[in-house]
């Protein structure tokens, strides 16, 4: 069993009120107390919702993308005394259960990083152009960065807190998992795969980002690569 | 002198008149509006003696001076776009420490 008190899950959310209340109920069942949430300033009542639980809740007074966020709560945590940081999605994509096999490593077998993979694990009612887009993403991230994961832009994913001690993530939007991916690299942190589920909901795909904006983390993955 | 000279000789001018007055309510710093001037003042003769651009573009082996304009102000405008992209990733970023920095303020706040 691992020791959950030392674990701290990070989320962060833009209007999710529909979901947030049954993802940190979820997170709360499976004995997972220390939860920071970032609300990248949302319009809807999230942070109303959000209030009503026994978590840390930062509120960005305006949305400055998932990166942005996900930074802004990580130097939150590195003021506290967690030893395990979990990214986890507030949209109702992961699923808490996956968060121990995440984890195990890092505890267990002194990996820094561990990265949830879907395409390892399965996924449920995935949208066939967001999966040709993703591989094609996982593909060109191999190749950019020299590494060989089956997964790239997934959100769940564990680290040992002091990797953040290196990694200060500057990329605001989407383009972050692969600026993490390459400060991981860089600082060659010990890092490995877990097979996780994904679930796709109508409601997930519609919140989640848009196809097109893979071209746009393609052009930041290049700049960064080449010219950073 | 022909129309065009005329019609593009006084934009040219206006615009020339209106960095001086911002320079001279201090709006503009001097090296700024000594390089603003030295640029339109080059615009201005070559609308004016558009045969004399001729013989610069000769000299870079270019057939026409209209075309060296062309070529010179691709390349002042993709440098211009670099520079406002550039300028406007800096604010970009700048913004996204004022609102972390107030959500980490608020966030310590509540825990006083």
């Amino acid at each position: 069993m691992i020791d959950k008190s030392k674990i701290v899950i990070l989320m962060t959310a833009f209007n999710e009120e529909k979901v947030i209340e049954s993802v940190l109920s979820g997170l709360l069942k499976h004995g997972y107390k220390n939860i920071v949430l970032v609300d990248d300033g949302s319009n809807d009542e999230t942070s109303k919702v959000a209030g009503k639980f026994n978590i840390y809740l930062l509120r960005h007074i305006i949305n400055r993308g998932k990166g942005a966020s996900l930074q802004t709560g990580t130097e939150f945590i590195m003021n506290k005394d967690f030893e395990v940081i979990v990214h986890f999605d507030a949209d109702g994509q992961h699923n808490p259960e996956d968060i121990e096999n995440l984890v195990k490593p890092i505890m267990e077998e002194n990996f820094d990083v561990v990265f949830g993979s879907r395409f390892l694990g399965t996924t449920e009612n995935i949208p066939f152009l967001r999966k040709i887009i993703l591989k094609l993403g996982i593909f060109i991230s191999n190749l950019l960065y020299g590494v060989h994961l089956t997964d790239v832009h997934n959100g769940l994913r564990a680290f040992k807190r002091d990797v953040f001690k290196k990694i200060i993530l500057t990329e605001d939007r989407f383009a972050y998992a692969s600026e993490l991916l390459q400060k991981v690299v860089e600082n060659r942190f010990k890092f490995k795969e877990v097979p996780v589920k994904i679930v796709y909901t109508k409601y997930s795909v519609s919140k989640g980002q848009k196809n097109l904006n893979a071209l746009n983390i393609f052009f930041h993955m290049l700049k960064r690569r080449f010219f950073a | 002198m022909l129309k065009y000279q005329i019609f593009f000789g006084t934009i040219v001018v206006l615009i020339i008149l209106k960095n001086f007055f911002a320079y001279k309510r201090k709006e503009l710093k001097t090296s700024k509006f000594v390089v603003f001037f030295l640029f339109w003042l080059s615009v201005l003769l070559a609308i004016i003696f558009p045969e004399e651009t001729n013989k610069i573009a000769h000299f870079f082996n270019i057939t026409r001076g209209a075309d060296f304009f062309v070529y010179i102000s691709i390349i002042v405008i993709f440098y211009l776009l670099f520079k406002v992209y550039n300028r406007l990733e800096n604010i970009e970023a700048n913004i996204t420490k004022i609102v972390r920095e107030i959500a980490l303020m608020k966030e310590n706040e509540k825990n006083k």
